[in-house]
């Protein structure tokens, strides 16, 4: 992978979109090799953390549009199907449903007491949907937390490569000197032996 | 129960209000969200918001993919958005001023102490001013994706603009963004 193709895959990684394993394995290779991308990549994740910060209260949507484009949207607002049918047909509706609740509030509290075969709280459908809905939300948070530490993990290995090449640098200066100290000392010996 | 927005728009669209009452009410959060946003002030976002669910009504028979209602929805509110924008121009895209701030934004974590609650508010302020600072259509892409976590190809499509333009709107609105926080912090 070079680094046009990483830069295009990015903010797909960056915010979870479908891609391969093997896309995203190839990607944080080629991170892992080039520091530039590298250097984008986690500059994109930090503007993503900051972006977190702005928060708005979604409950403020309800008081004005919930009282008028939701609870009068048959009779008043929503006109189109003519508000004499629905003028009729909304009460009753209304003592349906609210007997209908009542129905379902008194048989889950005998449920819950253990009266009745089974408890049956939330249905499987739901269940399996909340299910679905956390691991996606997982997955999503799971490979950020990859990027990140795929990133730190870079930074750790790069500074290791230099504490070793520093390392690596001071062996050959000492083997060098030790290379000068015989060179001279034969030197020496040489002159006395020729001297004799 | 729990009906699909398919099953919920072929009901409305059959002549039953109250399913649209209830698609209202399942995305009316979300729409919102993207709205205050978008104008920074609540009462304007819910006269938006508001504005949006109307217009969708009276165009619903025009929705020819009911899949598609959702990202109808925020091309609705967009519009609404951009049109508002057009009306007053000589009104900020993202409002500042600390009554609506206060009242559009807080921070949720209890658990911190008012200096941390203070350099939070701090820090939400200056990213605010300089997402204000973003040309419109970057700031758009960066408001679908980052809040209301539509898929790339759904912003592409209710923006009308190609997949790799939305894609580079949103790594250029990050880049600047950063960069403009790097100033203000």
């Amino acid at each position: 992978m070079n680094c046009d193709e990483s830069r295009e895959l990015m903010l797909d990684i960056l915010y979870g979109e479908e891609l391969s394993s093997r896309t995203c394995f190839q990607f944080f290779q080629h991170l892992d090799a080039c520091s530039d991308c590298s250097g984008d990549y986690g500059e994109l994740l930090q503007t993503r953390e900051l972006l977190q910060s702005w928060y708005v209260d979604d409950s403020k949507a309800d008081s004005k549009a919930d009282s008028k484009a939701v609870s009068e949207p048959s009779a008043h607002r929503f006109s189109r199907f003519g508000w004499i049918r629905h003028a009729q047909v909304w009460p009753a509706l209304t003592k349906v449903a609210a007997g209908f609740l009542i129905l379902v509030g008194l048989v889950s509290i005998f449920q819950t007491l253990g009266y009745g075969d089974r408890k049956v709280l939330v249905s499987e459908r739901q269940l399996a949907e909340m299910i679905q809905d956390m691991i996606l939300v997982n997955q999503a948070e799971d490979r950020r937390m990859i990027g990140l530490a795929l990133v730190h993990l870079k930074e750790d290995v790069d500074l290791q490569r230099r504490e070793d090449m520093r390392e690596v640098y001071n062996y050959l200066v000492s083997l060098e000197e030790k290379y000068t100290d015989n060179l001279e000392e034969n030197n020496q010996y040489l002159k006395t032996l020729l001297t004799k | 129960m729990n009906q699909s927005d398919e099953q919920l728009l072929a009901l409305a669209l059959g002549g039953d209000g109250a399913c649209f009452g209830e698609l209202t009410q399942r995305w009316q959060r979300k729409i919102f969200t993207f709205v205050c946003r978008y104008v920074g002030n609540v009462e304007e976002a819910r006269d938006l918001t508001q504005d949006t669910f109307t217009k969708a009504y009276q165009n619903l028979d025009r929705l020819t993919d009911p899949s598609r209602f959702s990202s109808w929805l925020y091309k609705i509110a967009l519009n609404e958005c951009r049109m508002r924008f057009r009306r007053h121009r000589h009104i900020n895209h993202v409002a500042l001023d600390d009554t609506n701030e206060s009242e559009a934004i807080e921070i949720v974590d209890d658990s911190t102490t008012p200096e941390q609650n203070l350099a939070e508010k701090e820090r939400a302020s200056a990213l605010r001013a300089a997402f204000g600072a973003l040309p419109e259509e970057q700031r758009v892409v960066i408001l679908m994706k980052e809040y209301q976590d539509l898929k790339f190809h759904e912003i592409s499509e209710i923006m009308n603009i190609p997949l790799s333009t939305v894609k580079s709107r949103m790594y250029l609105g990050l880049k600047t963004l950063k960069r403009l926080m790097e100033k203000r912090i």
